[in-house]
């Protein structure tokens, strides 16, 4: 471009502080002055302790969770367990019908043998 | 009789400490890769040593990677300032070139102390060209075993810590020698 | 001339500063993190620092104890330095030309969208400031002393200031007085016994360099100086002083006169 300097400055003007008004204009004066309000101070002062009672308590926050996690990992640990003897128990008991049954079953027959016996003992002596 | 019991595998019981900070990253690996790949750099290609003058060895500054409290940095914050701005495409092969050409020359500083603090040995070093002036400020404080340590140029002013030193031995430099003084309160106010 | 000067003076730039997430109170609405201030091109941008934490600090989650320490801003997750003219930071960070224009039917609307952050650890490439508004004051004067040394030769002529004088320098700085400012560096410099010309050229590969740039009598153009330093101007690769591209044949003393920086140095962008 061969415009001359002030010609580009105005260019850069118009596009740098084109909507400006809508922005703050913010004054460097505006140094790190201390609080000369009591009130201010203390408004300061409660802020400062909320942030620090925000902390801690989100700490603590983290904390319980951690100790929640943990305690979830037990539960399931234990819930687990549960089941699982739950399915032995389930599978004991069945092994148990099935034992008492042959078990009776057995007893039947042997007391049919026993019955058979004594039936032809008894022909036997007539 | 296989009972099919489930077993529970019993975990670690990992309970964490949470002590989570907003930690901020550093990027201290990439500079310290920048930092061994100069000096590798340096290593192959370095030039002789022509002169000495009486009583001064070549000393090789190297970059300290493990960063240091600065001048005026009053609190137990790591410092580390590098040139690790990521970097555009340049279409300036030149300049890469004398960057190149930069980080093999070397350049003569003559250390003088401003008050009780003692004085270094050798009093004139070498260092090379590419590096900043921070990497000056590290290794002072690291030989003088100090925390902070305000350096001037010329005793005339503190240069930036992000300035090159090839530069600025350019710059100012007197016969040769670029002039560092070096004092452990402020001396040019 | 005078109109051109100003104009410099005076150069702004719309920005806005919205609070880092990581530093934010959860929940609150985008008018109360977010600041939009006008920020001049030749000041700093730490001395903007009080203001935007007074405004935005209410909604921040950490404590912090000063609103200087520990803070930093970022461009596109960059860092910013605090210790650059805010123009010079924008001209190299941003400002590419394929943004607004200055055709009166342009309504684009040119931002330069800043991170406030804060955090225990500065991110490399930060200076810490740790002391505050004296610590800015602390490097300008240095600044400005080093370019003493190279337009003169020696620091005298700013270390002969006297108080009131050099306090008078760094206050119009801080009000904007351009008078003020003009009268003090008229002391430490005479336009055409300058021995060199504080000049920092930054490159796209983020390296700044100072070459040493002698002022010779005969004219010495932005050409010469580039060419000096192995840098060859065209059409993708202008060099932009003060937020504008600057033909290489304009006279380097001239553009220093008219376009250095409120720390002494003339900064050109390369991009």
């Amino acid at each position: 471009m061969e415009l001359p300097l002030l010609d580009k400055l105005k260019v850069r003007d118009l596009v740098d502080k084109r909507f400006s008004h809508l922005f703050e204009t913010v004054s460097l004066l505006s140094g790190d002055n201390e609080e000369d309000n009591e009130d201010q101070l203390r408004l300061k002062n409660s802020i400062k302790n909320l942030r620090e009672h925000l902390t801690e308590k989100e700490e603590e926050i983290r904390q319980l969770h951690d100790v929640i996690s943990v305690k979830n990992r037990d539960a399931e640990r234990l819930n687990d367990e549960l089941i699982s003897i739950n399915i032995e128990n389930n599978l004991l008991q069945e092994r148990l019908t099935h034992i008492q049954a042959e078990y009776d079953t057995l007893i039947e027959r042997w007391l049919l043998k026993a019955q058979r016996e004594a039936d032809i003992m008894n022909t036997r002596l007539k | 009789m296989n009972s099919g019991v489930l077993l529970s595998e019993s975990e670690t019981d990992t309970s964490e400490v949470s002590g989570r900070q907003s930690e901020l990253i550093s990027g201290d690996e990439s500079i310290k890769g920048k930092l061994e790949e100069f000096s590798a750099k340096l290593n192959e290609l370095r030039l002789a040593d022509g002169n000495s003058d009486g009583g001064d060895e070549e000393e090789s500054l190297s970059p300290d990677t493990k960063s240091q409290r600065e001048e005026s940095s009053e609190n137990s914050e790591n410092v580390s300032r590098s040139t690790s701005r990521p970097p555009l495409t340049s279409s300036i092969v030149s300049s890469v070139e004398r960057e190149q050409l930069k980080s093999q020359v070397k350049v003569k500083i003559r250390l003088q102390p401003i008050g009780a603090i003692p004085q270094i040995q050798p009093r004139v070093c070498q260092i090379s060209a590419h590096q900043q002036f921070l990497a000056l400020t590290r290794f002072l404080c690291k030989r003088l075993k100090r925390k902070h340590i305000h350096c001037y140029i010329n005793n005339a002013f503190a240069p930036s810590l992000d300035q090159n030193i090839g530069d600025l031995w350019t710059q100012f430099k007197v016969n040769d020698e670029l002039i560092v003084s070096y004092c452990e309160t402020v001396a040019f106010g | 001339m005078e109109e051109l000067r100003e104009r410099v003076w005076h150069g702004s730039l719309n920005v806005e500063i919205m609070l880092s997430d990581s530093i934010v109170v959860p929940n609150t609405p985008l008018s109360e993190k977010c600041y939009h201030i006008v920020v001049l091109r030749e000041s700093f941008l730490a001395l903007y620092l009080p203001a935007i934490v007074r405004k935005l600090g209410n909604n921040v989650i950490v404590t912090y104890e000063n609103p200087y320490k520990q803070w930093w801003f970022e461009y596109d997750g960059v860092p910013v330095p605090w210790e650059y003219p805010c123009g010079v930071l924008f001209d190299f960070l941003c400002n590419s030309s394929t943004t607004s224009t200055g055709k009166e039917d342009d309504q684009r609307l040119q931002m330069w969208k800043l991170k406030l952050c804060h955090g225990n650890k500065y991110p490399p490439g930060i200076l810490p400031l740790v002391d505050g508004l004296r610590q800015v004051k602390d490097h300008w004067k240095h600044q400005w002393k080093q370019a003493c040394f190279i337009l003169n030769g020696s620091a005298k002529r700013i270390m002969s200031l006297s108080i009131p004088d050099f306090e008078a320098f760094w206050q119009s700085l801080i009000s904007r007085h351009q008078p003020d400012y003009i009268k003090v560096r008229e002391k430490l410099l005479t336009p055409n016994k300058t021995k060199h010309i504080p000049i920092r050229v930054w490159t796209a590969d983020a390296s700044f360099l100072q070459p040493s740039i002698p002022a010779n009598s005969d004219t010495m153009t932005l050409f010469d100086v580039m060419t000096s330093m192995d840098i060859k101007l065209q059409e993708n690769n202008r060099a932009i002083i003060q937020g504008i591209v600057i033909c290489s044949d304009e006279d380097i003393i001239n553009l220093y006169d008219l376009f250095a920086s409120i720390d002494g140095f003339l900064y050109v962008v390369i991009k």
